[in-house]
């Protein structure tokens, strides 16, 4: 066994080349590029990714002006060649501030629901691992906040932290978020923790915290995945009827739901302040869900057994 | 677990023959596990194991069989400690076992000389798809003992797995491969190197070969047998396969109920099996040859396998014994040794 | 005796399947589970089909009662005639008249195939009432006669309880006598008694033993244990990778097997009766892959008497319909 150590890596050529496995990852991947409506969706998403960050300095640089640039001479103007969604009221172009909104939109989702991921992975994980009284504790915690009304807990959160700013609004949102991928997780980690490959590993002597990482965690990944992606495009929604309270991002700074918001009460006289925006938000969310549907559909456990 | 109560039926115990260097010794081994009653009622019991001796010979093989539910399964893991006993003692390589366990944020652990110790014992399990993590490499599956205890890594452990490999016949080039890309009969190879990964002297072996295809099911008990011919391993090999486990094993323990009614030499418990239960169960095992299928005799058994919750009193195998008697009802028969070297648990049997 | 007299000619079999193939469309391409599979079964008569998983031994007799699932199952080949009928790819409505009525089936797990939310009672008398025009108490006496038959201990108390509250053994009973109600004139028992213990196994095959003798049906028998058809079957298919490799009646087929495959089946089975560490031999190698099977005979990579020949064409029928054998060179008698 010892003359192993010298042999160092196979070299190619000897007859010692390693056969590469396809992880179930690539597995996944491999099916998640077959289906057609989720790379439309991850193009699309892509693209207004790219369009929401870059968008905004391309037309500070060329044309001078951002989102909060105000001339009032020229405001409330109807899509024209310039400005091609036209201007609030205030006379700021409306593209720009859709771009922008766009923006601050997609980061408020995904840190949300990086947020929600993150502490809903791990509590779940250690309340399911740990199980009995622990972890009925800790599954109490987590309907007594899921039964008080989510959107009261936001607004004191956000009271709390003072002030409106983005932080306080993502950590608020994902404060919430992570309830249900707490429970999901921890109901994963229940059935995992039976199976016997994690009782094979516990009869070898890993360790507690090695099992969770190593072996619970990687196998639970698909699930939570797949809500992260949905959850994502909710966030965003969520986002948006905050705005719609008053009580997101604050002005001159627009959100996609705080320029709905604004278009909403100027609907009849000023149509393309809602269309634009609204139509922005609605191919965001669209792409993001296809996108979220084919992840779900590529880790399908149910497909795994499969060939 | 730990606050069960103590039977009040006699035990089997300390009439067994001390078997000369046994690795593996079990005394009164029992597992209880607290199921919730009825609303109000009192707690209760399932007696999964119920006063179990058991003795594993050093560099030899003890099979232990009986239908599901005996407890079979759950006295292989009690006695590796992959669960605390109730009460009873597991002795290994001279040294006691079930006192060795700690108590931590209110659950079971062993303490730091039973992890050491348990470097010693590993275990092979049933289902070579659910006992591999997926989302592991061989390499990551074989090695991860290794890592564990910190006896390799980097080249030394890919060249120990690939080693490893090779020893129980698989290609090391697929060192790099998942389990989903392998059949059963190979993920059960790799099973097998993993157990020996640390170079126990004794593997618990639970029903290795019962999900396998037929004319797999036959690499694997040869592998089993000459892996145990070259390394000096000592065997429990759990399986209800009669056939198989008496091809593998020197001697042969039947369980039903939770405990053992018959223990003896594989050859004695299947040409000549004593015990009422042993001979219903090795008449009922099919023999392919039609010849003599034709001129065997079943005993059949009546009834169903009573509860392990309120076992019956007396023998716990009265109330299907086709022999029984009044004193079978009343009173449990003791694992008591016979002049032949074997051990029944029979008020009937001489 | 059966409902359905023998209504067809002496020496007609009851179930004639000729040159049956049913593949699946996979992402992996066209799988050939069952490729051109022919048997018989007499009236009255045990065939035991012998394979291990993926041999296409429950595929085939699936598409006797069609149950293969289409898509993605075809039959690009084949027929199956039930007592004189052309039974291969009809209707689902003339099928559903043929199944549960004049063939039945049991399957390994009685769980999945009985209904969690029925009352025993209830499962038994709905076959009687759409069969045999039974009213819903004379189906009960009817399917209360039926348990009592099967042996099911205290079956007036049993017949209203719901399977979960059924023993392994008592659920496997349950199904047999579902399959029996409508003294059916064949019955598919798809591994009868794998997920059973052996004492229940001998039970539930005594009585499958026992009312095939007396109600005189015709059984397929699919199962991988040798042990299991020794004692019950009259004749044994051996399937292998989609084909039947060896068939002859069941002493002959244990006694003098003529290929590699079931003659390596033979020694690598550890048997109760012999000494303890007898060795077994075990075949080399693995099944074969149904969506890619090797050239020439199937079995010729695992086989120690392959040639070059074997790699290259699929071996011919050997021998007349008592005992036949698809192998260029074939075991002879006493060989090992």
């Amino acid at each position: 066994m010892t003359a192993g150590e010298q042999d160092g890596p196979p070299v190619a050529g000897q007859g010692a080349e390693l056969v590469r496995g396809v992880s179930l990852w690539q597995d996944a991947w491999a099916r998640l590029k077959r289906n057609r409506m989720a790379m439309i969706g991850a193009a699309n998403t892509l693209l207004l990714v790219f369009l929401c960050f870059l968008g905004p300095i391309a037309v500070r640089a060329v044309w001078g002006y951002g989102y909060e640039t105000q001339d009032l001479a020229y405001g409330a103007r109807p899509p024209n060649a310039e400005h091609w969604f036209g201007t609030d009221f205030f006379g700021r172009d409306l593209l720009t501030r859709v771009l922008y909104g766009g923006q601050i939109s997609l980061t408020v989702g995904l840190l949300a629901a990086t947020v929600a991921a993150t502490v809903g992975t791990l509590y779940g994980a250690v309340s399911g691992y740990l199980g009995g009284r622990v972890d009925n504790l800790m599954m109490r915690i987590v309907d007594v906040i899921y039964a008080l009304p989510y959107m009261f807990l936001v607004i004191i959160l956000i009271a709390i932290f003072q002030a409106t700013n983005l932080v306080s609004l993502f950590v608020g949102l994902g404060m919430v978020g992570w309830l249900m991928t707490a429970r999901i997780v921890r109901g994963q980690i229940l059935s995992l923790k039976e199976r016997e490959f994690v009782q094979a590993a516990r009869s070898m002597g890993v360790s507690g915290p090695t099992t969770i990482v190593r072996h619970l965690i990687p196998n639970t990944l698909g699930p939570i995945i797949v809500y992260f992606t949905l959850t994502v495009p909710s966030m965003i929604l969520q986002e948006a009827f905050l705005s719609f309270l008053g009580l997101g991002v604050q002005a001159p700074r627009p959100s996609l739901g705080a320029l709905i918001n604004d278009g909403a009460q100027h609907m009849t006289v000023f149509w393309w302040e809602l269309v634009f925006p609204a139509t922005a938000m609605a191919v965001l969310l669209f792409s993001l869900n296809f996108v979220g549907d084919g992840v779900r559909d590529a880790l399908d456990p149910q497909m795994r057994g499969r060939g | 677990m730990t606050n069960a109560p103590r039977t009040e039926r006699g035990s089997s115990a300390h009439t067994a023959p001390e078997v000369a260097d046994a690795l593996l010794s079990v005394r009164d081994l029992r597992v209880h596990f607290p199921v919730r009653g009825r609303l109000g009622g009192p707690r209760e019991f399932v007696r999964a194991v119920d006063g179990v001796d058991l003795d594993v010979p050093r560099g030899r093989t003890l099979g232990l069989v009986g239908e599901s539910g005996c407890g079979k399964t759950t006295a292989g893991r009690a006695a590796l400690q992959l669960l605390r006993p109730t009460t009873g003692s597991v002795t290994f390589d001279g040294r006691e076992l079930t006192g060795l366990w700690r108590r931590r944020f209110g659950s079971d652990r062993w303490g730091p000389e039973l992890r050491e110790l348990r470097q010693r014992m590993q275990m092979i399990f049933q289902d070579p798809y659910a006992s591999l993590n997926p989302r592991m490499t061989v390499e990551g599956l074989i090695g991860e003992p290794l890592v564990t205890f910190r006896r390799a890594q980097g080249r030394a452990l890919r060249a120990r797995v690939q080693a490893l490999m090779e020893r129980v016949g698989m290609d090391p080039r697929y060192v790099r491969r998942y389990p989903h890309e392998f059949s059963g009969g190979q993920r059960q190879r790799i099973g097998i190197a993993r157990a020996l990964a640390l170079e126990p002297d004794l593997i618990v072996c639970d029903e290795p070969i019962s999900a396998l295809d037929v004319s797999i099911q036959a690499q694997i008990l040869n592998l089993l047998g000459k892996l145990q011919a070259d390394l000096g391993l000592s065997y429990l090999f759990i399986a209800h396969d009669l056939a198989a486990v008496q091809h593998l094993s020197d001697r042969i323990a039947v369980m039903y109920l939770g405990r053992v009614v018959e223990e003896g030499q594989a050859r004695m418990i299947c040409h000549k099996p004593q015990h009422p239960y042993t001979r219903a169960l090795i008449s009922a095992v099919p023999i392919p040859d039609p010849a003599v299928e034709r001129t065997r005799r079943r005993l059949p058994l009546v009834g169903d396998v009573p509860s392990p919750i309120r076992p019956p009193p007396g023998c716990t195998f009265h109330t299907r014994c086709p022999d029984a008697q009044e004193r079978c009802r009343t009173e449990a028969p003791a694992l008591r040794a016979r002049a032949d070297g074997r051990r029944i648990a029979c008020h009937l049997v001489e | 005796m059966s409902a359905h007299a023998n209504t067809g000619g002496a020496g007609e079999p009851l179930l004639r399947v000729d040159d049956l193939a049913v593949h699946f469309e996979t992402d992996e391409g066209v799988v050939k589970a069952v490729d051109g599979v022919s048997f018989e079964v007499q009236r009255g008569e045990v065939l035991g089909i012998v394979g291990e998983s993926g041999s296409g031994k429950s595929v085939a007799n699936q598409a006797i009662v069609g149950l293969v699932p289409r898509p993605p199952g075809f039959y690009p080949r084949g027929r199956i005639h039930f007592d004189g009928q052309q039974v291969l790819g009809l209707s689902e409505r003339k099928l559903r008249d043929i199944r549960g009525n004049r063939i039945a089936m049991i399957f390994q797990d009685p769980m999945t195939s009985l209904n969690p939310y029925l009352k025993v009672e209830r499962q038994l008398t709905e076959l009687l009432e759409r069969h045999r025009n039974l009213d819903r108490r004379k189906a009960r006496t009817g399917a209360i006669d039926m348990l009592v038959q099967v042996g099911m201990p205290e079956a007036e108390r049993r017949v209203d309880a719901y399977p979960h509250e059924l023993s392994g053994g008592m659920r496997q009973r349950v199904m047999i006598a579902m399959a029996l109600l409508c003294e059916p004139e064949l019955l598919i028992a798809d591994e009868p008694t794998t997920a059973l213990d052996v004492t229940i196994q001998a039970q539930v095959l005594d009585l499958i033993r026992d009312l095939q003798a007396r109600l005189g049906t015709s059984v397929i028998l699919i199962t991988h244990d040798l042990g299991v058809v020794a004692g019950m079957a009259h004749r044994v298919a051996v399937m292998y990778a989609g084909r039947i490799v060896e068939q002859a009646d069941t002493d002959t087929l244990f006694a003098a097997p003529r290929h590699p495959y079931t003659g390596g089946l033979l020694r690598s089975v550890p048997r109760i009766d012999s000494e303890p560490g007898r060795a077994i031999e075990a075949i080399k190698g693995l099944p074969p892959n149904p969506a890619a099977l090797p050239a020439g005979c199937f079995f010729s990579p695992r086989c120690g008497r392959a040639s070059e020949r074997c790699g290259q064409v699929y071996p011919d029928r050997d021998g007349d319909a008592g005992h036949y054998v698809h192998c260029h060179h074939p075991l002879s008698e006493g060989e090992p």
